[in-house]
């Protein structure tokens, strides 16, 4: 049987080489050993805010650090498991959904919050783009989502942002979740006008923001 | 060979299947990197953290980092959205769309009318013609509220040394509705946009200053403005390449109605730097590759290049303006096409000191290569009022003297080195978007002149470009 130092290191070695499988099934056998989930998802934290200060370098690219956050959500179904076998519990940074508003597809924007919110620790949702803020809200509940970003590269499709915030308080929903909202032409004027709770200039920004909005600064 | 792009359009329908995810992470980027690799393109910097070679002065490097390029693109090929398909080509299809790119390129008509020809890298053509070497293009990018919209326009206009223009900025509110993608209001917002355009050009004497505004609004609102007063045949459209190495129906579809309208369209190689296609060495040859895609998928007249900081917005930063000065050089050095806007289209400052140094920056950058000039705009094009006439202007300048000096590449590069240490470092520490003043804090809203403070810097930076760069503009 391997030891925990051990598989801790193939764990690290895998997900800096962005090896979706390798993270996997390093995860599931480090749960199948009896190691703690608490100690293997602070093994993935380390590892993911290591990569992401390498991405903030430009050592890393996008396409690999997704690689490498697809794998340790893969594994986060194992981990998952063990914690309801051994009642440990894990503190999450938080969770978020993101996505970019109806009628506007840019996403580079978008891709690059979510991999700092994902690096800094926070569980992170892609919806995509072109999305309804209908669909904010079903997916939100459905995660139980503490913040919900909305991205809009467009300043046609920044209305869609403010619809978003009318949903959700239209819905009762405004005290259950924190709403976030950024993109080339948002300003913090906007977001106050519409009465969003943070605003974000750019990926930097929106960590920190996010971070604050959660008590977590 | 014209028309062959309508053949590269069915294997939209006909291609391999890959699922966009799968895309970016298992095919383009790893082939990206490879070919990079081997190719042997870096990205270097000095001790003084700037880059040693942001004017590219090495025809060898020119030469692999064209071939790294037209190599990722038969490897990668272009993946249309909506099919998950990848539409490949061979080196021979690139090879003959290369070969006939347009030989010349007018824009505008009439007495607006301006005709661009093919220059190579330090190709200066006729010298002391008191004319920027190449097309000036001034660009209005961002928002501009209705109140500022026709004097933010004006100023523009009046600028005589602009060639050409791109009258952006889209109307985000109109009748007490906020505009929205798809809605019958986006459809009148663009008509109202179209019909203030051409009368300010009318009223400013220029009724046919070539417009190619790149408007980020359906397909529907654009084939709305052209109707009536909207487009004039000098006019063209932006097609888009989505990043990176994109396309899907919409654009497609934007190309072959501009087509079937014989209107002229415009394409830019991206990067969004730091993101997808990693760092500077990547994005350049990812910049490159776009062009060399979008000549051949979509046919268009001219091209520009627009690479951006993906951390800190910024089309003027040194990493921005190495990757558009590479992919310049080598599209410039391979093929005969005329047209081609060098960076930056947009400055990170707001309208100032910063904001002159960056353009000063861009355009040496640019004419040395054979580019065309870009400016007016700052603070990240994401602020609001924030372009004005005086930095499409002063571009036209830089790259008049530029001419008039027939500078060389290892002259112009050390110049844009020096540029960058005017202002780079308010990039680095992220607080450039706040310097500088809007249009309404530094232009007489009454006369449409740039204010005394304003033409004060203008002028200190033409000093200093002198003293410090030896180059001077007149």
């Amino acid at each position: 049987m391997a030891n925990k130092d051990e598989l801790s290191d193939i764990l690290r070695e895998r997900i800096k080489a962005f090896d979706e499988d390798g993270i996997e099934a390093a995860i599931e056998e480090m749960c199948k050993e009896g190691i703690s989930a608490v100690d293997t998802v602070a093994v993935i934290g380390e590892t993911m805010n290591y990569l992401g200060k390498l991405f903030e370098k430009m050592e890393v690219a996008l396409p690999e650090l997704v690689l490498a956050g697809d794998g340790v959500k893969r594994g986060m179904v194992h981990i998952e498991k063990a914690l309801k076998v051994t009642g440990e519990k894990i503190e999450k940074m938080g969770t978020v959904i993101h996505g970019t508003v109806q009628g506007d597809i840019h996403s580079v924007g978008k891709d690059m919050v979510e991999m700092f919110l994902m690096t800094s620790g926070f569980d992170v949702t892609d919806l995509g783009t072109d999305v309804a803020p209908r669909v904010f809200i079903e997916e939100a509940e459905r995660l139980g989502a503490d913040i919900i970003c909305a991205s809009a590269l467009m300043s046609t499709s920044m209305p869609v942002q403010r619809d978003l915030v009318d949903f959700i308080e239209a819905k009762g929903l405004a005290e259950k979740y924190k709403i976030m909202v950024g993109g080339g032409p948002v300003t913090m004027a906007w977001a106050e006008r519409i009465g969003a709770d943070g605003w974000g200039k750019d990926a930097v920004e929106a960590r920190k923001m996010a971070m604050k909005l959660l008590g977590k600064d | 060979m014209r028309g062959k792009f309508l053949d590269f359009w069915r294997r939209v329908e006909t291609g391999p299947i890959m699922f966009e995810k799968e895309y970016m992470t298992r095919h383009y980027y790893p082939l990206l990197k490879e070919t990079t690799e081997k190719y042997g393109f870096k990205y270097e910097e000095g001790t003084n953290g700037l880059p040693k070679e942001v004017v590219p002065v090495n025809n060898e490097t020119i030469d692999n980092i064209w071939e790294a390029a037209k190599e990722f693109v038969v490897k990668c090929g272009v993946l249309c959205q909506n099919t998950e398909r990848v539409i490949y080509f061979t080196e021979d299809e690139i090879n003959d769309a290369m070969y006939h790119v347009p030989k010349k390129v007018t824009v505008g008509s009439h007495t607006d009318e301006y005709t661009w020809k093919h220059r190579g890298l330090e190709d200066y053509g006729v010298r002391n013609s008191g004319k920027n070497p190449n097309v000036a293009m001034g660009r209005i990018l961002g928002p501009i509220t209705d109140d500022v919209y026709e004097k933010v326009g004006m100023s523009f206009v009046k600028e005589p040394m602009i060639d050409m223009m791109h009258f952006q900025g889209v109307i985000a509110h109109l009748d007490g509705v906020d505009i929205k993608p798809f809605s019958p209001f986006e459809m009148m917002s663009e008509m109202k946009r179209v019909s203030k355009v051409k009368d300010v050009c009318r009223r400013g004497g220029r009724p046919y200053l070539h417009d190619g505004a790149s408007m980020p609004i359906s397909l529907q609102a654009e084939m709305m403005g052209t109707y009536g007063p909207g487009i004039n045949p000098g006019d063209a459209h932006h097609v888009y390449l989505q990043p990176h190495l994109k396309t899907n129906y919409d654009e497609l579809c934007r190309a072959l109605m501009w087509h079937q309208f014989g209107s002229q369209t415009w394409g830019i190689g991206m990067a969004y730097i730091g993101s997808i296609p990693g760092a500077s060495a990547t994005s350049a040859v990812n910049c490159l590759a776009e062009l060399i895609a979008y000549e051949t998928l979509y046919q268009p007249t001219m091209l520009g290049v627009w690479p951006t900081d993906a951390l800190y917005f910024s089309n003027s930063s040194k990493y921005s303006l190495f990757v558009a000065n590479w992919a310049v050089a080598a599209m410039h050095k391979h093929t005969k096409i005329p047209s081609i806007l060098g960076a930056a289209w947009q400055m990170t400052a707001r309208i100032g000191y910063e904001y002159f140094w960056e353009t000063a920056a861009g355009a040496i950058g640019s004419v040395s290569l054979g580019a065309g000039t870009s400016g007016g705009t700052g603070e990240q094009s994401g602020g609001t009022n924030c372009a004005a006439g005086i930095g499409g202007r002063f571009a036209a300048e830089v790259g008049r003297a530029v001419g008039e000096a027939d500078l060389k590449r290892e002259e112009a590069n050390e110049m844009v080195i020096k540029c960058l240490g005017k202002y780079q470092k308010f990039i680095s520490d992220r607080t450039a978007h706040k310097m500088g003043w809007l249009f309404q804090e530094c232009y007489d809203l009454d006369t449409i002149e740039p204010l005394d403070k304003l033409n004060k810097i203008y002028k200190k930076v033409k000093v200093e470009m002198k003293k410090e760069l030896g180059l001077r503009i007149d």
